[in-house]
C-alpha cells in the first residue's frame, strides 16, 4: 500500500473481499489517480464484483465543501459568489448536473457515486417554497462525484454531481 | 430586528443597498441572475446567490425564486430595490407569509395605494390639492361643457380606458371642447373599445415636483424636501434636482408640511414619494405616489445628509423615526444626471456591450453611484442605467459648474451613453434659467442639445 499513498494527494480506501480488492487496486488505481488529476474531480468510486475502491483528492475536497451553504461564514460566501462560473471540469466526457432552481436539494435515492443514470432520469429535486423543481440528467452516464447532498441549500445552476459518460475510455 | 438582508435587485441599486447594509452592520446577500454573475454588486458582496436565468421573469421578477433564495441563505429580510417586485403587494404578502421582513410598505399598504384614482381621492380627503376634473366620466357633450365651466379652461379630455399619453385632447375654450368631444369619444371607442371620456384641468408647461417622505410604524411622518424631475423623455426622468426652481419659499414650506401630514394620516408607512405637477400658477397638484425607494433618492440624501436606504431598512425593522422634522435642514443645491447606455443621437436607442474603458468622476461634492468597471459587459436584458452622477453646490449655479467638470471627467467607452447629452443640456438657456418643464425636450429637441455639447480635445485624438 505504501507506494499508493505517495500518489498525488490521494486517499485510498477500499472494502470487500481482500483478493478481489487487491486485484482491483492493482488494475485500476493508477488509472483512477491519473483521471483524478486530469479532470479535477474530487472523488472517484469504482465498484466491481462486490469490491469498492474510492479515490479522493484532499485538496479538491476542501474546495468543494465550501461551494455553497454555511451561510453564517463570510469565507464561504466568497466561494458561493464564485461558484456559478463553470469550473474547468469540462473534460469532454464529464457533465455537471446542475440545480434548476434556488432552494433546498433532495437527491433521488439511487444517486450515489458509481450509480448509472439514464439521460432524462429524475435525479434530484430542488424545493422552492414547498414546490419541487425537477432536476433531470442532461446526459446518460455514471455518477463520478457528488458535489451536494440532500438537505443542502443550492443556488440556481450549482453543480449537484458530475456524470461521466459511458464511452470508449471507460470499459 | 433585521440581521441579514437579501438584496433582490441588480445594477447600481444593489450596490447602494449593500453599502447601507454594511454601514448598519447588517449581513447582506446579493441575489443575481445568470446574466449578472460578473456584476459589481456580486463581486463586492460577501455573499451572493444565483436565483435564475437572465430572463427577469425567472429571476428578479420571480417571487418564489427570491423568497427561496432568502430562506436558503438564512436571510430574515428582503430589500426589493426599485422596479421589479418593489411595489408588488402579492410579493410583499408572500415575503411576510414566510416570516421575512419586506423592506418597504407592507402588503395591505401597497394594496391600499395601488390605484391612482383611489389614492388621489384618499389624499384629497387628507388635504392635498389634486388636479381639478370632472367627477368621473362625463355622459355627453353638454355634461362636458358644464364640467369644463366649473374647472376652468384649458381642459384636457382623456379616455377613461386610455393610458400612456394616448387618447387625450386639449381644449382651450368651449368651442374647441364641442369640436373635440365627439372626435375624442370616437377615437377612444376605436382605440380602447370604450368611448368614456373624463375631463381634467390642463396644465401646460408643468414642473414635475416630488416630495420624499418617510413614516414610521407609529405614523410619525416626515418630509425630506422636494425633487424637481421635470426634464423627462417619454415619461422617463433624465435629470433631477433639489430644491425645485418652480416653488416659492412660502409655497414650498406649506406644501411639504401638508404632504407629510396627509401621507401619515392616510396610513402610509416606510419611505415613499408623492408626485405633484406644478402648473404655471405655481401651485402643486398631487398626481401619484411611489411606494419604494426611488432612483433619484441621492439628490435628497446629498442636500439633507440623511441615508434614505438606511432609514428605510431601519423603519422596516420596526424602529421609531430616528429624527425630527426640525433636524432635517436641506442645504445647498443638488443635481443628478442619469447616465444610461442609450444613444441620444439615435433616438436614445439602448446599447449593450463591453465597457472597454471606464473612469468615474470624483472630487469634492461629486458622487457617482454606479456598478460599472472596465471590462464589465452591459447585458441586453435589463434597463440601461449605468450610473447616477450626483453633484452638490452651495447654489444651483455652483452645482451646475461642478457638474460640467464632473461630466467631463466621466469616461465610458464601449457603449454610447447620455453623457454628452447632459454636457449639452448644461449649455441650454432653458435649463440654466431653471425653466425646465416636462415638455422642454419636445420644445428644444435632442439634436439642438447634443449640438451644444462642447467637444473634448480628447475626442479628436481617437481612443
Amino acid at each position: 500500500m505504501a507506494k499508493f499513498r505517495d500518489l498525488a494527494n490521494a486517499n485510498v480506501s477500499g472494502e470487500g473481499n481482500a483478493e478481489e480488492l487487491g486485484a482491483l487496486i492493482d488494475a485500476l488505481l493508477p488509472v483512477l489517480v491519473d483521471r483524478l488529476a486530469e479532470t479535477g474531480l474530487g472523488e472517484i468510486e469504482v465498484e466491481r464484483n462486490g469490491a469498492t475502491v474510492r479515490v479522493r483528492s484532499e485538496s479538491l475536497g476542501v474546495q468543494q465543501a465550501a461551494s455553497f451553504g454555511a451561510p453564517a461564514q463570510g469565507a464561504a460566501g466568497q466561494a458561493a459568489a464564485a461558484a456559478p462560473a463553470p469550473s474547468s471540469v469540462s473534460a469532454a466526457r464529464k457533465h455537471a448536473v446542475r440545480a434548476t432552481a434556488v432552494g433546498f436539494l433532495t437527491l433521488s435515492k439511487e444517486i450515489h457515486v458509481g450509480a448509472k443514470v439514464a439521460k432524462g432520469a429524475l435525479v434530484a429535486t430542488v424545493e422552492v417554497l414547498g414546490i419541487p423543481s425537477e432536476v433531470r440528467a442532461t446526459h446518460g452516464g455514471i455518477v463520478a462525484a457528488l458535489k451536494s447532498a440532500t438537505g443542502d441549500p443550492v443556488e440556481y445552476g450549482q453543480e449537484i454531481f458530475l456524470l461521466e459518460s459511458i464511452g470508449e475510455g471507460s470499459k | 430586528m433585521i440581521k441579514r438582508v437579501l438584496i433582490a435587485n441588480r445594477g447600481e441599486i444593489a450596490l447602494r443597498i449593500l453599502r447601507s447594509c454594511r454601514q448598519l452592520g447588517l449581513e447582506a446577500v446579493v441575489a443575481y441572475s445568470e446574466a449578472d454573475a460578473d456584476s459589481r454588486a456580486v463581486l463586492v458582496a460577501d455573499e451572493a446567490v444565483c436565483i435564475g436565468p437572465a430572463d427577469a421573469k425567472q429571476s428578479y421578477l420571480s417571487a418564489p425564486a427570491i423568497i427561496s433564495a432568502a430562506l436558503a441563505t438564512g436571510c430574515d429580510a428582503i430589500h426589493p430595490g426599485y422596479g421589479f417586485l418593489s411595489e408588488n403587494a402579492a410579493f410583499a404578502e408572500a415575503v411576510a407569509a414566510h416570516k421575512l421582513t419586506f423592506i418597504g410598505p407592507s402588503a395591505p399598504i401597497l394594496e391600499k395605494f395601488h390605484s391612482k384614482a383611489a389614492t388621489r381621492a384618499l389624499l384629497a380627503k387628507h388635504g392635498l390639492p389634486t388636479i381639478p376634473g370632472s367627477d368621473g366620466v362625463v355622459a355627453d357633450e353638454a355634461a362636458a361643457l358644464d364640467a369644463a365651466k366649473k374647472i376652468g379652461y384649458p381642459v384636457i379630455l382623456k379616455a377613461s380606458a386610455g393610458g400612456g399619453g394616448r387618447g387625450m385632447r386639449v381644449a382651450q375654450d368651449a368651442a374647441e371642447l364641442s369640436k373635440n368631444f365627439s372626435i375624442c369619444a370616437q377615437e377612444a371607442q376605436a382605440a380602447f373599445g370604450d368611448g368614456s371620456i373624463y375631463l381634467e384641468k390642463y396644465l401646460s408647461a408643468t414642473h414635475h415636483v416630488e416630495v420624499q417622505i418617510a413614516v414610521d410604524s407609529e405614523g410619525t411622518a416626515l418630509h425630506f424636501g422636494e425633487r424637481d424631475c421635470s426634464l423627462q423623455r417619454r415619461h422617463q426622468k433624465l435629470v433631477e434636482e433639489s430644491p425645485s426652481t418652480a416653488l416659492t419659499p412660502r409655497v414650498r414650506e406649506d406644501f411639504l408640511a401638508r404632504a407629510a401630514k396627509a401621507i401619515g394620516a392616510a396610513g402610509y408607512r416606510n419611505v415613499g414619494t408623492l408626485e405633484f405637477l406644478v402648473g404655471p400658477d405655481g401651485k402643486p397638484y398631487f398626481i401619484e405616489i411611489n411606494c419604494r425607494i426611488q432612483v433619484e433618492h441621492p439628490v435628497t440624501e446629498v442636500v439633507t445628509g440623511v441615508d434614505l436606504v438606511a432609514l428605510q431598512i431601519t423603519l422596516a425593522g420596526g424602529a421609531r423615526m430616528p429624527m425630527t422634522q426640525r433636524e432635517i435642514q436641506p442645504r445647498g443645491h443638488a443635481i443628478e444626471f442619469r447616465i444610461t447606455a442609450e444613444d441620444p443621437a439615435k433616438n436614445f436607442q439602448p446599447q449593450a456591450g463591453e465597457i472597454s474603458a471606464y473612469r468615474s468622476p470624483s472630487g469634492p461634492w461629486v458622487r457617482f453611484d454606479s456598478h460599472l468597471y472596465a471590462g464589465y459587459e452591459v447585458p441586453p436584458y435589463y434597463d440601461s442605467l449605468l450610473g447616477k452622477l450626483i453633484v452638490w453646490g452651495a447654489t444651483r449655479e455652483e452645482a451646475i459648474a461642478r457638474s460640467r467638470a464632473a461630466l467631463r471627467e466621466l469616461e465610458i467607452d464601449g457603449v454610447a451613453t447620455t453623457r454628452d447629452f447632459f454636457l449639452g443640456l448644461l449649455e441650454s438657456p432653458s435649463f440654466l434659467s431653471g425653466g425646465v418643464t416636462t415638455s422642454m425636450l419636445d420644445d428644444v429637441g435632442t439634436a439642438a442639445i447634443l449640438a451644444a455639447a462642447p467637444r473634448r480635445s480628447g475626442d479628436q485624438a481617437g481612443a
